[in-house]
């Protein structure tokens, strides 16, 4: 979905040499860095503080502003403020900080503010097993804040997509004027692989206001994007937004009508950009009969186990979601043509496996899912595997 | 209420200036902050109303006015405020 | 309406505030001060010569918290609490603007608490100033950490136990730089404050007293604004350095110093994190 007040285009993000090694705690800061993220509000969670840490070495280089604030709410609620400033803004954390900043995420919602946070998550619930990963915050990257609102959730499934998902996420939330979540998890941030750093990177920044100070609706749409354009604070503009539900001009507005319309258009804002945003990996397909669905780390052990049995002869084939919400409907509906069984396999007591069952009529489905903190392994799942087919 | 019973010591300024007091009587509620503040009597809450059915402040007595801007700067809602006007004193009919 | 233009012309035909307020969205009760701390914010800001590009106005929710949305500029009606880091992040990302927090006591020092001390305890360049009138009105009349002790509210309905919190003193032991209390009618000191406030660095806290006489009043005094605002002054003590933790607010048995508590220059966090930066890259210049 483009736009003329939109801009996308090629930075320069310096010299690189060739491939590093990196965790992927630190690969998601350099994709913000590179994505032009110049304000990071953090508080320290295993298994995230390596995001800040290597944040608040980097930033002040660049002329950046890295301060760690006294809570999660905190944190997030001031990379708001940045973000309103016109700077790009990006908060690290883990389930228990993203159940505190559960409010904010609906002021960003609300506001339509672009803003990263990055969760790395962990076993819960509530203190868990911190240094452990996990998948069971699923449902809570999406629904952690109350009241009707889509969200955009990325999963990336290893170091380089650490990077790379980081400056999509970026991307994203400044085309869309929305809160962005990436949702990693412990393993992930914190095993080494190489990372290619790239010399030249994508930006998009925020749609532009067209109008002079005096004619200016902060959240008047004119586009079929339904993104209103952005002003910010230290410019001649000015504008009230509030978490209260508004018209365009911003005023707020207590009547039913208003409601309607504005939540309305803040979900079709996310549901009309589906395609453009769901994203994921196919293996196999071609010719399978049975898809097994996995994102994030433990889509590495299904990988291996799928390859396994493809090699045995067996038509099977594999889908790595690299974005979690808005759910993939239409993937469901393109599987249902070809597949007849869909086995979802997740870390978790089971999550992202009631979407796949909303499917029931396309397709037969099963699910390897299991509440433990480390990646299944390749054995394991082939065995699991072998009894569904 | 607020009203003082100080007079001024000096000599009125020989530059002949009169403060014209306006309201805005739709921007008014009726709170009468500034006719409690007001040394002088200036104001009081009239009997009309405005859109908004509230009976809002009028100037009862326009040339008692000194200028202090103690109305201008208590009013709550911004609705009243004070010009000064150089020009004859107009005399009491 | 405005009156018509007469004959002699050189004269105004609208509040000279018009440019700066959204006169429209003044949704308060008739006769409440805090319409008068917005209109005394914006006098000074006039006086200053700032426009939208020049500062900010945050504030969190409640009665004070309707009040960022009055003024022409970028306005910010963010969550409960939470105006005080909204605020730090817009000024640590844009250091040109100057940010203002307009919010209630109860905003600020109950669910807000925790960044209030902070925020003071950073020094960051920002002027909060927190409108207390001891009770949380817009909800009903609860009670807030600024309620007197014996008040009735509709959550202490047999009178409140818990001792009040001393905003100025907690202010100026997180370490803000200028600590100041003026009772909500004296418009000329608190315009003086304010400009204080609004040219220096580091963080400014002005705590204005605003008697809720719909809430508070009607449960406690059974008075009007203007009946309040008498009983007010008669217990304003206007003291000059007096120190922070000395300065009672105690409403019931008729004492409420005002005055300025803390006036020392120092960095502020802006400065702070730029003498950082400097350093960084200097360093990392001479490696090369």
């Amino acid at each position: 979905m483009k736009n003329d007040s939109i801009t996308v285009e090629k930075q320069s993000t310096g010299p690189v040499s060739g491939p590093v090694l990196s965790t992927g705690n630190h690969a998601c800061a350099e994709g913000a860095l590179a994505a032009g993220c110049r304000f990071f509000g953090g508080y320290p969670i295993t298994p995230s503080s390596e995001v800040a840490e290597l944040m608040s070495k980097r930033l002040p280089l660049v002329d950046g502003t890295f301060v760690q604030m006294e809570d999660e709410i905190a944190s997030i609620v001031a990379c708001l403020g940045a973000s309103f400033a016109g700077v790009k803004s990006m908060t690290a954390t883990s389930g228990p900080g993203l159940s505190l900043m559960a409010e904010s995420i609906g002021l960003a919602v609300m506001m339509e503010v672009p803003l990263v946070i990055v969760t790395v998550m962990r076993g819960g619930p509530s203190t868990g097993q911190p240094t452990n990963a996990s998948q069971s915050d699923v449902y809570q990257v999406r629904y952690t804040s109350h009241g009707d609102y889509e969200l955009i959730v990325l999963a990336p499934g290893s170091v380089q997509e650490m990077y790379e998902l980081t400056i999509r996420a970026f991307n994203l939330s400044e085309n869309y004027r929305t809160p962005v979540i990436v949702a990693a998890d412990g393993t992930l941030g914190q095993m080494m692989e190489p990372l290619c750093l790239k010399p030249e990177v994508v930006r998009v920044e925020r749609k532009q206001p067209q109008v002079p100070p005096q004619e200016y609706k902060p959240f008047q749409v004119l586009d079929e994007d339904l993104v209103p354009a952005m002003a910010v604070a230290g410019t001649d503009y000015d504008f009230y937004a509030t978490g209260l539900t508004h018209d365009e001009m911003g005023n707020p507005r207590m009547d039913p009508d208003s409601a309607e319309k504005l939540i309305t258009r803040l979900c079709a804002k996310i549901r009309r950009a589906r395609t453009h945003i769901n994203d994921w990996e196919t293996y196999g397909l071609e010719d399978a009969k049975l898809v097994v669905l996995a994102y994030g780390v433990n889509a590495r052990g299904v990988r291996e186990a799928a390859e396994q049995m493809r090699a045995e002869g067996h038509k099977i084939g594999m889908v790595r979601l690299k974005s979690l919400w808005p759910f993939p409907d239409e993937l469901m509906d393109q599987l249902g043509r070809q597949v007849q069984k869909v086995v979802v396999s997740e870390l978790n007591n089971g999550m992202l496996i009631r979407e796949v069952e909303r499917f029931r009529h396309h397709f037969n489905v099963a699910g390897i899912t299991v509440p433990t903190p480390v990646p299944l392994r390749p054995s394991e799942i082939y065995h699991r595997l072998l009894e569904e087919i | 209420m607020f009203a003082s019973n100080r007079k001024p010591i000096l000599a009125p300024p020989q530059i002949k200036k009169y403060y014209r007091v306006i309201v805005d009587s739709e921007q008014c509620d009726g709170c009468s902050l500034c006719t409690a503040f007001c040394p002088l009597d200036v104001l009081e809450i009239g009997d009309a109303t405005n859109r908004r059915m509230l009976h809002y402040a009028v100037v009862a007595n326009p040339l008692n006015c000194l200028g202090c801007e103690q109305c201008e700067r208590i009013c709550p809602t911004a609705a009243i405020f004070i010009n000064e006007v150089e020009g004859e004193l107009e005399t009491l009919a | 309406m405005l009156p018509q233009p007469t004959s002699d012309g050189n004269h105004q035909t609208e509040h000279p505030l018009t440019g700066m307020l959204n006169l429209h969205r003044f949704v308060f009760c008739s006769g409440c001060l805090i319409g008068t701390v917005i209109t005394s914010l914006a006098t000074c800001l006039k006086e200053e010569n700032l426009t939208a590009r020049d500062y900010a106005i945050v504030s969190g929710i409640g009665c004070t918290g309707r009040s960022s949305g009055c003024f022409k500029a970028p306005a910010f009606h963010t969550t409960h609490g939470r105006a005080i880091p909204f605020a730090t992040g817009l000024k640590l990302a844009r250091p040109r603007i100057k940010v203002f927090v307009l919010s209630g006591d109860g905003d600020i020092s109950a669910i807000g608490g925790n960044h209030f001390i902070h925020a003071a305890r950073r020094n960051i360049d920002i002027c909060v100033i927190c409108v207390n009138n001891s009770v949380y009105g817009m909800t009903g009349g609860q009670a807030a950490p600024t309620t007197q002790l014996g008040d009735i509210t509709s959550t202490t309905p047999y009178g409140n136990v818990e001792p009040p919190f001393n905003l100025v003193g907690l202010a100026a032991a997180s370490g803000a730089t200028y600590v100041a209390r003026w009772p909500g009618y004296d418009t000329l000191r608190l315009q003086k404050s304010l400009r204080k406030a609004m040219n220096r660095r580091g963080f400014s806290f002005i705590e204005v007293i605003v008697p809720c006489f719909t809430q508070y009043g009607r449960r406690n005094r059974k008075e009007g604004s203007i009946e309040m605002m008498e009983w007010l002054r008669a217990i304003v003590d206007l003291r000059v350095g007096c120190l922070p933790h000395e300065a009672v607010l105690d409403l019931n048995s008729g004492l409420a110093v005002c005055g300025e508590f803390v006036e020392t220059d120092g960095l502020g966090f802006v400065e702070n994190l730029q003498k950082l930066r400097e350093r960084v890259k200097e360093k990392g210049a001479k490696k090369q």
